[in-house]
């Protein structure tokens, strides 16, 4: 029921939202990619019921700066961030909530998440990056993790392949083609970074990275490193 | 999936709307921070009832403090004796803060801290060891998080301890091992009265994120005060927060073995 209902609000929310902004910058709107942002923010955000009003407002302003952001913080019709990923740690920073990987506590989800994400991996290619991502965090995991006893590896991986969202945040958010780095090696970079922020243990001081402030800094770094597209910026605001 | 389409851009529009979104995203800011609304939580058992508030007393011992060493059997004994109290025999000094889930208020029926001969048997167990209407102790190691509120009361009336027969809790305050968990370590204090555990408190909780930190300030003072009302370790899982809620199982576990005798 409570996942019924946050679907149905984020979806309408996305909906509404990306039809407004769309108009009013002049683009033209992708209701696939809408919905591809929706069905993610559901997935990292825990479902609410239609009476916890606090939680309702949350979803429905993460959905609306995810729609947002696609105009808003874009460089010649291309957005910079995640979309999802910007929602929840713009509003997640601001109201002091964070995403939640809520699947985790539902196995009988997991297979058909990473079934789907395998697929889209398949037919993006990004395989390096992935790659480079997943090394970037299970080392880390390895080398803070509790690998002393069997028991300690068995929790740190379950914890780490199952209670959070590590599978999905690489084949699916990791993956978005609009923020993706174009190169072979540029694409290994942004997932060892993005995998390195990732991880739980990386703090800067006492600050430890979400997942989604991770792949908003990933984003940063593809837009940092892209010349020509940072030329192109600066001509058009000139 | 931004393709210009020939329609024409309107400057007026894009600044309304960005300035409507804006605007509306601080106005729920400054509504939820004015009425600081609290997420809901949900829970597999039922939480006893908060009594009302009643005022600090400086000392009287319970009557459950005066019983020398009970065991088990007497369990069901000390609950009607503890429930029979008149209310200024509570003591509400050894939570000096109110827990910060108000769904997770735990009785506030509770005893006071034991007194200094029945200083606890281990040298850690002393360290934390807070005398009546002191503020309660902090990890004074690196631990960067400060303690949740501590959980104290007594047990439910009519729960049956689940405390193996033959075995018995030794009087004072014990303080388990730091566990290492994924996101961060856990370390837990009990105190224990008349063979009773009258008092969780967390010392030290998962707070290497953010949403780690939410989760152990949300679970924590439900999981304190399911302690206290069952008597055992088992206790149900936050929903939420299971793998906070079952590394406090693992830890009290621990603590127990600690503070019990045979």
């Amino acid at each position: 029921m409570k996942l019924a209902f946050s679907a149905v609000l984020v979806l309408l929310v996305c909906l509404a939202v990306n039809w407004a902004f769309a108009r009013a910058f002049g683009a033209a709107s992708n209701w696939e990619s809408v919905v591809i942002s929706a069905l993610i923010i559901v997935l990292i955000i825990t479902p609410v019921a239609p009476s916890d009003f606090a939680g309702d407002a949350f979803l429905a302003l993460v959905s609306a700066w995810a729609m947002a952001s696609k105009y808003m913080v874009a460089t010649r019709k291309r957005h910079l961030f995640n979309p999802a990923a910007f929602g929840a740690a713009l509003v997640g920073i601001g109201l002091h909530r964070t995403v939640s990987w809520w699947v985790g506590d539902y196995a009988a989800l997991l297979p058909v998440i990473v079934l789907g994400g395998a697929l889209m991996l398949s037919r993006l290619r990004y395989y390096g990056m992935v790659t480079a991502y997943a090394v970037a965090v299970l080392a880390i995991t390895i080398a803070y993790g509790d690998f002393s006893s069997l028991a300690g590896i068995e929790r740190s991986l379950s914890m780490m392949a199952i209670h959070s969202m590590f599978g999905f945040f690489g084949l699916v958010m990791l993956t978005e083609p609009r923020t993706a780095p174009v190169g072979q090696w540029r694409q290994i970079v942004y997932g060892a970074l993005v995998g390195l922020l990732f991880s739980p243990y990386t703090h800067i001081g006492t600050y430890y990275f979400t997942p989604e402030v991770a792949i908003l800094c990933g984003n940063l770094f593809v837009f940092l490193s892209n010349k020509r597209r940072i030329q192109r910026w600066v001509e058009a605001i000139a | 999936m931004l393709k210009p389409h020939g329609t024409h851009e309107s400057l007026a529009g894009k600044l309304l709307l960005s300035s409507a979104l804006v605007a509306v995203s601080l106005a729920y800011g400054w509504w939820q921070r004015e009425n600081t609304p609290r997420p809901q939580i949900a829970m597999t058992a039922p939480m006893p009832q908060a009594p009302a508030p009643q005022a600090s007393v400086a000392a009287p011992t319970p009557s459950v403090t005066a019983s020398a060493a009970p065991t088990p059997a007497t369990a069901a004994a000390l609950d009607t004796s503890i429930a029979a109290l008149p209310p200024n025999a509570s003591n509400s000094a050894a939570a000096p803060t109110a827990p910060k889930s108000t769904a997770a208020a735990p009785p506030q029926v509770s005893t006071p801290a034991p007194a200094a001969p029945q200083a606890p048997p281990q040298q850690e167990a002393a360290i934390y060891l807070s005398p009546p209407a002191q503020p309660l102790p902090t990890v004074p190691s690196n631990d960067a998080s400060p303690p949740l509120p501590a959980a104290t009361g007594a047990p439910a009336s009519g729960v049956v301890p689940a405390i193996p027969a033959g075995t018995h809790l030794l009087d004072g305050d014990f303080v388990s091992d730091r566990h290492q968990l994924e996101w961060g370590d856990l370390r837990v204090k009990i105190s224990v009265h008349g063979g009773l555990i009258t008092g969780v408190q967390i010392l030290q909780y998962p707070d290497h994120r953010s949403h780690s930190l939410d989760l152990s300030e949300m679970a924590g003072p439900i999981l304190e005060s399911e302690v206290i009302k069952t008597q055992h370790a088992q206790v149900d899982a936050v929903s939420s927060a299971t793998d906070t809620s079952y590394a406090f199982q693992d830890v009290i576990a621990d603590v127990l073995i600690k503070a019990t005798r045979e």
